[in-house]
């Protein structure tokens, strides 16, 4: 500051003091004008008084563990993005099984409603009944085909160090590999894991990753699930 | 590297949380901003120079991210989400009640504020930030950082001595 320059004697400059972005001649000023002017002080009293309530009025956040769903959000965030920078994606080894031809519904679909176009009622109803077979049989191994990859998640995140995969292979389900990331303790205590799917099912790719932790009876419990880079699912409910 | 600079934001997270609440006004808002900026912080990580303050650089994308995505996208009209903040004390009728209330009216009364005042104020006032490590986290020069903040502060004043700006 140039010697003989006079600082204004103004709120900006408590302002300045009261954020310690005062200079040493404009700290001077301020402390010699606080010193002989009570509304000065009242003036610096209020900057405090404002400041201080601010901090209270948004401090909740602080007051708080971080909740348990939001740190899995960004844990799996950070994890997930960072495994992506330093290696590709989780190999489907499933790429390498023969291309199987999947299976087809639609023509059959079709066929029926082809029949009930022409009026016939014997065709229409095999052909309905039959999809409705088809898709019977297909969802059941649907079925089949996830509770097997739960198993081996359950498998790879109870025995699998982190990084090493396991390959899964189930006849007429698919097959694929599943990876533990890396392993935390949530706040609460419980050991969590994030995982990753890459796989195959039924001929169709099925990719996840998300972060399960583990109960008091030794199951792991999916928390969060990414079917994809950005989209955050809910965790699908009991079963699967 | 990376190990160290995730634990390090994996702290920083409750601060992140309270200057995304405070900014949307909204508990919800807030944490998804959290997760967003922290997509965005990993997917920009080349950006971030190692040495400098990593709170300034993250309420910077946190910020941006607000402006360009949350804000512009909201259709919902004004948020009373801020009123969650009560609702979660709203059983307990006791001595403190009446100072949560006013708490939660400081809140209300800063989401008034144009965002601008209310980011310079938060940075400076609540995280800690200097003029000059808000200036460049908002892209300001100082001298617009030491006015808006100095019009905030006088704003939420008029604001809680009861006059209403609009």
């Amino acid at each position: 500051m140039t010697p003989g320059m006079t600082i204004l004697r103004d709120a900006e400059l408590l302002q300045l003091l009261h954020d310690g972005e005062a200079s040493v001649e404009q700290r001077a000023a301020a402390e010699a004008w606080l010193a002989e002017d009570p509304a000065a002080r009242a003036l610096l009293h209020d900057l405090e008084a404002g400041d201080r309530l601010l901090r209270a009025a948004v401090d909740g956040p602080l007051q708080e563990p971080l909740p348990a769903a939001l740190l899995a959000r960004v844990e799996a965030t950070l994890a997930g993005q960072l495994v992506q920078l330093s290696a590709a994606r989780v190999p489907a080894s499933a790429a390498a099984a023969p291309a199987a031809a999947p299976r087809r519904w639609l023509p059959l679909a079709l066929a029926a409603s082809i029949a009930l176009a022409v009026g016939l009622p014997t065709a229409w109803y095999w052909a309905a009944h039959n999809t409705e077979q088809r898709l019977a049989a297909r969802d059941v191994a649907r079925a089949q085909a996830l509770a097997g990859l739960e198993n081996q998640l359950q498998q790879t995140l109870e025995t699998q160090v982190s990084g090493t995969p396991l390959p899964w292979q189930q006849a007429g389900s698919g097959s694929g590999e599943l990876l533990a990331v890396r392993t935390y303790k949530s706040a609460a205590g419980q050991w969590c894991r994030e995982y990753r799917i890459g796989a195959e099912v039924l001929g169709q790719p099925y990719d996840e990753r998300g972060i399960a932790c583990r109960d008091a009876t030794g199951r792991w419990q999916r928390k969060v699930i990414l079917l994809d880079e950005d989209a955050a699912a809910p965790a699908p409910g009991q079963g699967t | 590297m990376d190990e160290t600079l995730k634990r390090e934001i994996v702290a920083f997270l409750p601060r992140l949380r309270r200057y995304a609440q405070a900014l949307t006004g909204s508990r919800a808002d807030g944490d998804d901003l959290v997760q967003a900026t922290c997509e965005r912080a990993i997917r920009h990580l080349d950006s971030w120079q190692p040495g400098s303050r990593l709170d300034a650089w993250l309420f910077r994308i946190a910020r941006n991210h607000f402006l360009n995505e949350v804000r512009a996208s909201k259709v919902r009209g004004p948020q009373h989400d801020i009123a969650d903040h009560e609702n979660e004390h709203a059983g307990d009728a006791r001595p403190g009640q009446e100072a949560r209330l006013e708490l939660a009216r400081v809140r209300q009364l800063l989401n008034q504020l144009p965002e601008e005042q209310r980011s310079v104020l938060l940075l400076i006032a609540v995280e800690g930030l200097s003029y000059q490590e808000t200036a460049a986290a908002l892209d300001l020069p100082m001298g617009t950082v030491t006015s808006r903040l100095a019009r905030g502060r006088l704003a939420l004043k008029g604001l809680m001595e009861g006059g209403n700006l609009a």
